[in-house]
């Protein structure tokens, strides 16, 4: 499947000629007039990413992305502008963006920009995906072995984890090994990584 | 053309009367200082020879004392000489008081002229100071279709390069491209009116047509400002006959001087331009209202007062320029008092009324 590029700018001629550029790159693109029409309109699962203009009429594409972030949308960011000054760039690549190119923009920019943001947006997929998959695998775990998860990630022998429990050193190794199982994690370390990555602590 | 068949008769007249004067002067013997009429031939050079009135006086001081001469054939008869002497001096007084008079009204003619001229030239620098200060958000408006344009031509080259070319796609970007090319062109052919420097001609104006560029001109800056523009424009306006780059330069003074009043929150800035209720006459009101503080009634009358302003770096040249542009179409502009906002309004006469 392409990748999908969705472009937010007021300027109705530019983001045709946009649009056409990157499709020729092999990209599917959706174009916006507005940062409204753009939060309205549902976004594809899939490996996109966002070209936004600084300035939109009134409303600033700063301001889009803040609320894009705040919303948890991970989309990556490319920003284009006319008045490509120094402050407002580096506002935006504080703001997490992927690069700010200054209008009119340069083809190579662009489409490395682009396709920069598109490999980003994908491993962020990726990294989504695992954390997801690790999500539906603990949702398996009892709230015991839940527990003895989190504490032998903290890092407490069999022991210990017996007596906070309350319970056989034996009962403990049990619930462990399931954890362990139901996790598919091949090693105690593999299953330390993902008590972090759940944030058990 | 009526002013000159009048001048053209009024010359007549005088020939005629002079050469009557002289006839009866010359050829009746009456007993009365006839010769004194030449004052009026005098007193009517001066409106249509406004320069020859010394040499139409000494034209009738010599037809005076010729019929002196004649009647008299070339005796010396008392009574006739003092009336002759009352007539010569007469004319001769008058003409002189003609002729002074005649230079005083010249010489305020040119000072008016002058006087217009440089109100002309002022119009024109403030104008010229306007784009300046646009000038920004005219780059940006030109940048943008210049923008569009070189993205199409990587685009369609693109195409045309792929493996298996598109020629849709690139007729498309080329269609596009043209469309831009019109569009940035139309934006300077905005500024190049608007910075022409000449002679402000009268003609019947497109208002609709000088509102719509004036918005064009002006969308990015407002918008930059935080200011929406909103613009009504009734249907069926009555002709307006003016100068269009004077009238725009009003309507631009005005709407930025909205966007400016609304500073630093912006707000939304009406334009509406509708015909007058017919109890005011034929004509047009032209209204432009911000969302800013509002004027104070007190002031509503300096806001025309040259050097007066409200902004801090403000020249206080734009809304006394805006009168004099106003005044010179026949209208009329005003602050509107009261009211949340500030609103400014300009009628101007129809042009039917104006032929009138």
């Amino acid at each position: 499947m392409k990748p999908l590029v969705y472009i937010v700018d007021d300027d109705a001629a530019l983001r045709e000629a946009l649009s056409s550029l990157l499709r020729s790159a092999d990209m599917d693109v959706a174009t916006f007039g507005s940062v409204a029409d753009f939060m309205e309109h549902c976004r594809d699962d899939r490996n996109s990413c966002l070209l936004l203009d600084v300035r939109l009429g009134g409303h600033s594409g700063m301001d889009l992305h803040a609320e894009l972030k705040s919303q948890g949308c991970a989309l990556p960011v490319v920003f284009m502008t006319g008045f490509g000054d120094i402050p407002m760039s580096v506002r935006a690549m504080k703001a997490g963006a992927v690069d700010f190119l200054a209008k009119p923009v340069r083809v190579e920019e662009l489409l490395d920009a682009v396709n920069q943001a598109l490999a980003r947006d994908a491993a962020d997929r990726t990294e989504h995906a695992t954390l997801a998959g690790l999500r539906q695998r603990y949702q398996t775990l009892t709230p015991r072995e839940r527990e003895i998860m989190a504490l032998a990630a903290r890092g407490l022998m069999n022991k210990q984890i017996a007596a906070e429990v309350g319970t056989s050193e034996i009962t403990v190794k049990i619930h462990r090994g399931q954890a362990m199982k139901k996790m598919q994690a091949k090693t105690f370390a593999d299953l330390v990584r993902m008590a972090e990555a759940l944030d058990l602590r | 053309m009526p002013g000159t068949l009048r001048s053209a008769l009024l010359k007549a007249a005088i020939v005629l009367l002079t050469a009557a004067i002289f006839a009866l002067d010359a050829l009746t013997s009456m007993d009365s200082a006839i010769a004194v009429m030449y004052v009026v031939v005098v007193l009517a050079t001066v409106h249509v020879w406004p320069t020859r009135v010394l040499a139409v006086t000494a034209l009738c001081l010599v037809l005076t004392a010729t019929a002196h001469l004649v009647t008299s054939w070339f005796g010396v008869v008392n009574s006739s000489l003092a009336r002759c002497a009352v007539s010569l001096a007469a004319i001769g007084i008058s003409g002189y008081l003609a002729h002074a008079g005649a230079q005083a009204t010249a010489r305020l003619l040119q000072r008016e002229e002058s006087l217009r001229l440089s109100r002309m030239q002022l119009a024109h620098v403030t104008r010229v100071t306007t784009l300046g200060e646009l000038a920004a958000s005219i780059a940006h408006e030109v940048n943008q279709p210049l923008a569009a344009i070189s993205a199409n031509g990587e685009a369609a080259l693109r195409w045309l390069r792929r493996q298996q070319p598109d020629p849709q796609e690139v007729e498309h970007a080329l269609q596009r491209m043209l469309a831009d090319t019109c569009r940035a062109s139309e934006v300077i052919r905005r500024i190049r009116a608007l910075a022409q420097k000449g002679e402000a001609t009268f003609a019947p104006v497109d208002l609709p047509g000088i509102i719509h560029d004036c918005a064009a001109l002006l969308q990015r800056e407002l918008a930059s400002h935080g200011a929406t523009l909103v613009v009504e424009v009734a249907d069926g306006l009555p002709p307006v006959a003016g100068d269009r780059v004077q009238l725009q330069q009003v309507l631009i003074n005005l709407l930025m001087n909205g966007m400016q009043a609304m500073e630093p929150r912006g707000g939304t800035l009406r334009l509406v331009a509708a015909a007058l209720p017919s109890t005011h006459g034929d004509g047009v009101r032209i209204a432009v209202t911000d969302q800013g503080p509002g004027i104070p009634d007190d002031q509503c009358g300096r806001l025309f007062e040259p050097f007066y302003s409200t902004k801090p770096d403000g020249m206080g040249m734009g809304l006394p320029i805006c009168r004099s542009i106003v005044e010179a179409h026949g209208g009329r502009i005003a602050a509107v008092p009261g009211g949340p906002g500030a609103t400014l309004e300009v009628t101007l006469p129809c042009s039917r009324q104006a032929a009138a």
